[in-house]
Parts: structure tokens; sequence; C-alpha cells
């Protein structure tokens, strides 16, 4: 699976998280942040979006792994997926 | 089902998962709007898989071995007739209890947190900080802690702090460090620094403290016992246990648990929701909440905060406002603002009852529960005590002779102070008017039309 195939799972579930608020920002990518005046989502939404990416990429997240990771930036996340997919992160 | 080769007893070896039965979607957590606009680094506060479990549809979900092993230690609980207290109000309905005070932490509370210890611990961390009412969740979490070699500290209610001083003292016999909440140093300090407020303290400012803690502290996380989803759901043990000790052949017709925040009354309660949303059976399930916090049979189903950070994920929930505090009584654990968004859910679809005791009444049953049944319930517990004697009541009244099953939560010996108020006849009912209410819900966060669903 490409980084592109990738960040656009990732940005799928983080964007599905975040119910009620305003438009996300028009151009997402590996720079964006997470929280705050990125994407603006919680840590509880970071991890809900975790386990839908796992749903969705058929990926299981090692906790331990989950809580070592940075999480700030959209490309913090797929590298997250991608240590995983490649038996790094499991 | 485990079976423990030395006594024979059985365990379930699962959880039950009433997000497998629901016939509707939950409405979606949402994202405060004080943590959009403050950039700040992503902090985790929970372990993957509580967030896995709160978020399956699996019906069953394994209890782990290290867990299990844990529960073995004073599980599969009593589940005993009182037939002593029926035969002292002259009822022909069958009482029974589930009785979970006989652990370390003295109440259900130990269920969760053992599991919640153990996610933690497999995640890394090495620190838990929470906040807790009356003290039983804060004994359960450092009882856990303990087991699974993390460190942990407890923000006590400064009420049940003062109230209580034996509850800190198994809460350090367990390592846990206490303080009271909210810390008088800080009131202080913020008091002299210019005109301000003392907050008289309440559970969603004890995890509040907490919450600060935890950011503080590389390694520290913040744990919570009561109304998350993965709380109810390692607290459906003692719904399970009840349901294989009674038998096919005395299934009840109405299941009772107190009410704080949920995992007391789901815990007994969902087993047995579950089946009757499967069309298995008709069982009334009845949440009793204090007189003093009626989230339930007063408050708004709304979103709210989950504590008073004004950070927190908001949550659709009856609520009284995540600033609202109860003006004395001993209500214990009851007095959380909100209720669990499931069990709120299940409330506001009609899937389950509730009631609201006073204070008065609720010590008259434990009292009288004592004496008939020789357990004295924590305060807390005696509100499902009151509530299955009037229903039984109630139902010799209508001429039917139902199955009553409770939760008798936790026992009541840390809490002798205010049995010892109830018994000089100095103990007074803690009315809540409307106005304290609506000044509380006043403060509930604005959401945009789309967002409050």
């Amino acid at each position: 699976m490409s980084r592109e195939q990738i960040r656009a799972a990732v940005v799928s579930a983080l964007l599905s998280t975040r119910a009620g608020q305003s438009d996300a920002p028009a151009l997402i990518d590996d720079e964006t942040a997470t929280g705050g005046t990125g994407l603006g989502i919680s840590s509880l939404n970071m991890l809900q979006a975790l386990v839908r990416i796992e749903d969705s990429l058929g990926v299981v997240f090692d906790d331990r792994a989950v809580a070592e990771a940075p999480l700030d930036s959209v490309g913090d996340v797929v590298d997250l997926v991608e240590r995983a997919l490649a038996g790094k992160g499991n | 089902m485990l079976t423990d080769p030395a006594n024979e007893n059985r365990v379930p070896a699962h959880w039950y998962n009433i997000l497998a039965d629901l016939p509707f979607e939950l409405p979606p957590d949402l994202t405060p709007p004080a943590q959009r606009d403050h950039p700040r680094a992503m902090k985790l506060q929970l372990p993957l898989a509580l967030v896995r479990q709160s978020m399956t549809r699996e019906r069953l979900i394994p209890i782990p071995e290290p867990v299990l092993q844990k529960y073995l230690s004073w599980r599969p609980t009593p589940l005993r007739r009182a037939r002593a207290l029926e035969h002292q109000i002259g009822t022909r309905a069958r009482i029974y209890y589930k009785y979970e005070g006989g652990n370390a932490s003295g109440s259900h509370k130990l269920c969760t947190a053992l599991a919640q210890a153990y996610y933690y611990a497999s995640a890394g961390t090495g620190r838990l900080v929470t906040g807790t009412g009356a003290g039983q969740w804060g004994t359960a979490l450092a009882v856990a802690c303990q087991e699974f070699g993390l460190a942990c500290k407890v923000y006590m209610v400064a009420k049940s702090f003062q109230e209580k001083p034996y509850r800190k003292t198994i809460m350090r016999l367990y390592d846990a460090e206490i303080v009271p909440s909210p810390d008088p140093e800080a009131q202080r300090a913020a008091l002299s620094s210019g005109p301000g407020e003392v907050h008289p303290g309440n559970i969603a400012y004890a995890v509040t403290e907490a919450f600060s803690d935890a950011l503080a502290h590389p390694g520290t996380q913040l744990s919570v016992g009561s109304g998350e989803a993965y709380a109810i759901l390692h607290s459906t043990v003692v719904g399970l246990e009840a349901r294989e000790q009674l038998g096919p052949a005395e299934q009840p017709d109405i299941v009772i648990g107190s009410l704080g925040a949920g995992s007391n009354f789901g815990g007994i309660a969902m087993p047995f929701i579950g089946q009757k949303l499967r069309g298995e059976s008709d069982v009334r399930c009845v949440a009793v909440e204090a007189q003093s916090c009626p989230k339930l049979t007063r408050g708004q189903y709304r979103y709210d905060y989950t504590d008073g950070s004004g950070v927190s994920p908001l949550q659709k929930m009856y609520t009284l406002g995540s600033r609202f505090t109860t003006g004395g009584g001993h209500i214990g654990g009851l007095r959380y603002h909100a209720c669990s968004k499931i069990i709120s859910a299940l409330y506001h679809h009609r899937l389950v009852e509730a009631s609201a005791s006073s204070q008065s009444d609720i010590f008259a049953s434990g009292v009288l529960f004592s004496r008939t049944e020789g357990i004295l319930p924590a305060p807390e517990s005696a509100h499902a005590v009151h509530a299955a004697i009037e229903m039984a009541k109630r139902a010799d009244e209508e001429g039917t002779a139902p199955v009553i099953l409770f939760c008798l939560s936790g026992h009541g010996l840390f809490d002798l102070a205010s049995y010892e108020e109830y018994l000089n006849g100095t103990l007074e009912d803690v009315p809540v008017s409307d106005e304290e209410i609506r000044r509380s819900l006043a403060h509930l966060p604005e959401l945009d039309v789309k967002a409050a669903g």
C-alpha cells in the first residue's frame, strides 16, 4: 500500500471523528496538525480514529507503540500505520 | 465460564458488550471548543485497548487471563436471597441481592479498576491519577495499581476526605498518594492573589485536578471509573454471574442498581437489558439515583463535559451540568453530575427506568437491611436496597410476586459517621431546587444544532 493510500485512509478516519465541527482545512498533508488549530481533534478522537484505521486497513496497533508514538501531525499517524503494516509496530 | 479448581467457583470468562444489541446509534462524542483553539501536543489518556472495547460491536469480550486470575481472588461474589428482609416487610416478592463488598476495595469498582490497571500497564503507563467521590473508586484503583505495579495518586472530594479518614488509610495501605480536592493550598494561593471563589468540590472537579496532574507528568495518565463504556463493560461480570447463579428457572422480573455515573447500575443490569433487547425477556431495569443529584429524573439530555476542565470530550448525556454541586448529604459516589452516555441513551429510548430517593429513606432502608440481612450497605448501595423494598411493597399492592434482583455494590463500614448522624436524628434531606438545576444547566456549552443531534 502506498503512502498516499495510507494517508487517504488516515485522513478519512480522522475527519470521521470531527462531528459537529466546522469544515476541515482545504489542504491536508503530512504537515497538517491533528489537534488544535489543524484538524482540531481531541486525544479521544485520535484513539477512535486509530480504531477505525484498524478496521479499514486490517491492521492491529500495539498499545505500547501507540502510546509512545508522536501523533501531532497527519504524517505522524501515517508513519505509525506504515510501521504497523511493516510489522515493526506490531 | 472459568472454573477455579480450588473451590469450583465459576467466573465469567468474558464481559458483555451492550453495543452489540443496541437498536440505535449512540450520538458521537464531540471535541470541546476550547481544545480546538489551543494547539497542544497530542497526549493520549487511554490505552487503545479501552477505546477498541468502547467501539466494537462484538457481544462478548474475552477477559485477559491476568485480570481473570485477579478476579478469582474474590469472585464469584455471593448471590443471596434476602429472606429475612422479605419476612420483615411481609412481601410475597422474592428479593435477591448480589453482594460486591467482599474485596479489598469494598465495592464493585475493583472489576474495572483491575482491568484498567492491566491495560494501562500493558501500554507502558507508569502512574495513574484519578478523582474519587466517596473513595470507593480511589480505593479500587489503589488496589489495582499495586497489583499491576503502577504508582497511583487519588484526588478525593474534600468533604469525603474529611469525613472518611479510614478511606485514606486503606488507600495508603496500597501505596497510593491521597490529596483532598480542591487542593487547599492552591485555593489559598488563588484567593491571596485576588478576588476569587473557593470551589466546594465535586467529582468533576476532582477529575479535573487529576487530569491537570496527568498532563504535567510524563508517563502519567488519567483513569476514570464509572460512566465510560469500558468501565461499564468490565462491571458486567456482576450481572453475568448473577444470571448464572439465579439459573433459568428464577430469572428476575426487576433488576435494580444505584446510579452514580453508570458502572454500578450498568454492571448488574446490562446483561439483562441485552436479553430484553434481543426479545428474550421483558425484564424491567431500574436505575436509582440520589434525590440530591437527580440527573436522570430532573436533568436534561444534552451535550456536556465529562469533567470540570472544559477540555474533556463532550458527550450527550442526561446531565445537571458539570458545575453542579450537591449541597451536602451522604450520597458518596452518586454525586457525579451526569449519567453515562449509554445509560442515558437507553433511558432516552425508554428502555430503562429511573427513580430518585431521599437520604432519610435510603438510610432507613440501609438500617433495615443491616438488621435483617447482617450487612451494612454503603449509602450508595442503600439506594438500591430502598428501591427493592419499595418495588416489593408495590407488587404486593398490585397482587404480584416478582423476582427482584439488586446490586449491593459495597459495604458501609467506611460510612459509619453518616449512619451515626442517622441514628442521632441529625441527618437531613438535601433537596435540590429547580433554580439550582437551572443555574447549573445555564453553563452547558452552546453547540451547533447539527452537532447537538
